[in-house]
């Protein structure tokens, strides 16, 4: 979205009024530039969130601190969602913005453009999912969060040593949204999460996310499905189509939480770390009920476990 | 060639096309493990390669031949040869309906029903508009309102993908929008065959009046039809076909202008030969382009795309011979 | 034998109105309607075809058919199919029309001598000829009357003479027939002529038209030969 000139000179116009006003020199807002920065503020000083780029649904809200529903939904400077107004983000005197993800030359010019326009501080941290512990850290540091930074990146870094050498799983096909048929090619960023642990993903001959028909994911044949959506497992459960190989032999459903976020994708950000933690080691209860309140301020909803759909 | 040769000639091609989209697919399956698998007595392959594929040509052949009957059947009664099955803005008055539906988070088949519930208002929402206006031809007034409400609803449809959620939301709308005969279940495409069968039965029965119509109201009036209720009958007919279309398969463009211009060139003019002929051609189109779809790579095209991408440069090459012709 | 029957019938639409009319025209005839541009001959005919509501009055006839001036019908059918249409009205509830209607309607171009027209679009014709065919299906419709609008207008001789003798035909099968014309020439051979002034009164002439008639109507001096009533130039 291109701001327009009147939304420039306003904003501007309303930073030069808050500048002029006393400022507390403590805690001041941070604003996220896409989700998957508002999870790391999240996870790490949630009192300074100005707000979400796009507000998390009534079921995710439940498996947040109530501080989550009282804060106002103000788009996406970068990645998808609905684009944010620079004036009212403008009026909110934000002094530091963070980006999570992608760190491409295209965002850094944008990170830049963004800067002069907003006078605030911007940071844009690499959001791959081997480099959550620096994230952290690099986060932490931002926003006065150390400690806090330091125990969730110990934490993480422990669940990335084991995730790595977790021991080899099934072939799967990642079935995304409610009707199944969109899904992360081999390589992509949405699976990324499965194929690190040794799971093999059955789709190739795409990029990235892609949409493909049933009768192809019958041809690939994988040994489960895997998906976030309660609606593809109502759908899908039960249907011969999807749960008969080639063989006649049932395939596995495997239906991970997406509450309060995705346990692999959805947003790509640390709530990818559960799905690490439970791929290294699908016993271990007790770290995923350590690792829940330290990302989202409250404990895991107690339907908010992994299981095979029969 | 003899008129009455097209539509047995036409329908010879349906029956290979749809042949060929049963037999043949990634699932590698030997055309005789599937008749074996017709007859109960396949492998475990084949059933599965029977149950995603028949879902498939069901959607593919009503999608089509509803698409070119409502589109014909415009054409007849507008006398307008540009005129396409989203003249009152059914489409995207079912594609609104659909996302409406996404974004409440409901199940597939509620889409399904919204989007046919959409189509159907804003339909009904251009006839009550054309019929306040009250101008001296009422098909001008039709078109025009048609027109405004498929801005609105497009309009409508641009809010919807800014408000929906971008990672399950946004996509499934997307690719809704494009078109695919893939998304319908075997029971959803044949329920949706039930109203387009419907909406089919009338415009058969229509036809010579439907060539009265076209005549314009007082000539179609004077020759003693009931001019302004049949119109309304054949507008509803046509706007059901379309809705059932696009419930299933999403929005699929072009087949509804292109058949009825390939069969107006075999056939003529006469809505008893041209309706059927349209459908029967949109049946055999729809399917030659569901099997394009799945034909390069794992990615499924949307068959809205290539329906366009072949339907378009069809229509000119149909264009360029017929005004050859007639000049 | 049909009749049209009117009493008091003001027609007219928003702004104007018509002199209320009374009358009653048997059927076997073929009546002129004339009257200067614009005064509201196709009213008064697309009135009495039941096409326009009258603002007063009521009128009693069978079913009328009403046909445009030429020009005014397209269709990219062919002839035959649009004469054929002229049953479209009594096939009310069958999918199709019958082989009858279709067979009726190729009589009827034999008869007007276009037989030769059938298979040809109606879209390709001339303006004579497409006039011949629509005045086939009036045969075919079978209407007791038949109201015509300015059937001779754009017609070269040879059309005009066969729509001519084709209206007379149509009237000599017991309907009631009334064609609005311009041609004085045609005014004067037909049975009876209503005229309709710029007042908005309708007037039935007895007896030939006078040059003092006509140039009270028309606002011009036209004068008539007095042995066989056609109009004089240089009057």
């Amino acid at each position: 979205m291109t701001p327009t000139r009147r939304g420039m000179m306003a904003g501007a116009g309303a930073l030069a009024a808050a500048s002029c006003a006393p400022v507390s020199q403590a805690r001041v807002g941070a604003l996220a530039a896409g989700q998957p920065a508002a999870l790391l503020i999240w996870a790490l000083a949630p009192e300074r969130l100005l707000g979400w780029p796009r507000s998390p649904s009534k079921s995710s809200l439940s498996g947040l601190s109530p501080r989550a529903a009282t804060l106002p939904q103000l788009g996406a400077l970068t990645g998808g969602g609905g684009p944010a107004d620079l004036e009212r983000l403008a009026s909110l005197r934000p002094r530091l913005i963070l980006d999570y993800g992608d760190v491409e030359p295209e965002y850094q010019a944008l990170a830049e453009r963004l800067r002069m326009r907003l006078g605030a501080e911007w940071h844009l941290i690499d959001g791959a999912l081997d480099l959550i512990p620096q994230a952290l850290f690099q986060a932490g540091r931002l926003l006065g969060a150390e400690d806090r930074a330091s125990a969730l990146a110990d934490l993480a870094t422990g669940i990335l040593a084991r995730w790595t050498i977790a021991p080899a799983g099934p072939a799967f096909y990642y079935a995304r949204g409610a009707d199944g048929l969109e899904t992360g090619f081999a390589g992509a960023l949405a699976t990324e999460v499965l194929e690190g642990a040794g799971w093999i993903n059955v789709a190739t001959g795409g990029r990235d996310i892609g949409r493909v028909s049933r009768e192809q994911v019958a041809a690939w044949d994988p040994e489960a499905i895997v998906t976030l959506s309660a609606d593809f497992v109502r759908d899908a459960a039960s249907d011969p189509v999807w749960r008969t190989r080639r063989d006649g032999t049932r395939r596995r459903l495997l239906w991970l939480p997406d509450v309060p976020f995705g346990w692999i994708d959805r947003p790509p950000s640390l709530n990818r770390l559960l799905g690490c933690a439970w791929l290294a080691d699908q016993g271990d209860r007790a770290m995923i009920e350590r690792l829940g309140p330290l990302l989202y301020g409250a404990p895991s909803p107690a339907s908010a476990l992994p299981r095979w759909v029969e | 060639m003899k008129s009455h040769l097209y539509p047995l000639l036409m329908g010879l091609a349906v029956f290979l096309a749809a042949g060929t989209v049963m037999a043949t697919g990634p699932l590698g399956v030997h055309p005789v493990d599937l008749i074996a698998a017709l007859a109960g007595r396949g492998s475990a392959e084949a059933e599965l390669a029977l149950a995603l594929r028949a879902p498939r040509l069901v959607a593919a052949i009503m999608t089509g031949a509803a698409l070119a009957g409502a589109g014909a059947t415009f054409q007849i009664l507008f006398r307008n040869p540009l005129v396409a099955p989203d003249l009152l803005g059914v489409s995207s008055g079912a594609g609104l309906g659909a996302a409406v539906a996404l974004l409440a988070g409901a199940g597939i088949a509620a889409v399904q029903g919204a989007a046919f519930v959409g189509g159907a208002l804003a339909a009904g929402l251009t006839l009550v508009c054309a019929a306040l206006a009250r101008t001296g031809d009422p098909r001008l007034s039709l078109v025009l309102t048609g027109l405004v409400t498929g801005a609105l609803a497009s309009a409508g449809l641009g809010l919807a993908a800014v408000l929906a959620e971008p990672y399950s939301q946004l996509p499934t709308l997307t690719y809704w929008l494009l078109g695919s005969f893939s998304r319908a279940t075997l029971t959803e495409a044949v329920l949706a065959c039930l109203p387009a069968a419907a909406g089919a039965s009338v415009v058969l029965w229509l036809g010579f009046r439907l060539d009265a119509l076209s005549l314009g109201d007082e000539q179609a009036r004077s020759l003693g039809l009931p001019a302004g209720t049949l119109r309304l009958i054949a507008v509803a007919a046509a706007t059901l076909m379309t809705s059932a279309a696009v419930a299933v398969s999403g929005v699929v463009g072009w087949i509804g202008l292109l058949a009825p211009h390939a069969a107006r060139r075999l056939v003529g003019e006469q809505a008893s030969r041209l309706v059927p002929l349209s459908m029967t051609i949109g049946a055999a189109f729809a399917l030659i382009i569901d099997r394009l779809s799945t034909a390069f790579g794992p990615a499924e095209l949307p068959v809205g795309l290539l329906a366009a991408a072949v339907g378009a440069p069809a229509f000119l090459v149909l264009f360029i011979l017929t005004s050859r012709r007639s000049a | 034998m049909s009749r049209l029957v009117s009493r008091d019938l003001i027609a007219g639409r928003k702004g104007f109105a018509l002199n209320p009319l009374d009358l009653d025209l048997p059927g076997g005839s073929v009546v002129a309607l004339i009257g200067p541009n614009g005064v509201g001959k196709t009213t008064l005919l697309k009135t009495l075809a039941g096409l326009l509501p009258p603002l007063a009055g009521t009128i009693q006839a069978g079913s009328c058919a009403y046909l445009p001036p030429p020009g005014t019908v397209g269709a990219g059918f062919t002839a035959l199919h649009l004469v054929a249409l002229g049953r479209a009205g009594r096939r009310v509830w069958s999918t199709g029309l019958a082989k009858a209607d279709i067979e009726d309607a190729r009589s009827a171009l034999d008869r007007l001598g276009i037989i030769n027209l059938a298979d040809r679009p109606f879209d390709r014709l001339s303006s004579g000829q497409q006039q011949l065919v629509l005045i086939a299906r009036l045969f075919v419709q079978d209407a007791p009357v038949c109201l015509l609008d300015e059937p001779l207008a754009l017609l070269d001789p040879a059309h005009a003479v066969a729509v001519e003798n084709a209206t007379r035909q149509l009237a000599a099968e017991g309907r009631v027939v009334i064609a609005s014309t311009h041609d004085l020439d045609f005014a004067a051979r037909v049975d009876s002529v209503l005229t309709l002034d710029r007042d908005g009164a309708i007037t039935a002439q007895t007896g030939p038209l006078t040059p003092e008639t006509l140039a009270a109507l028309f606002g011009v001096p036209v004068s008539i030969c007095a042995c066989c009533g056609r109009p004089i130039c240089g009057g």
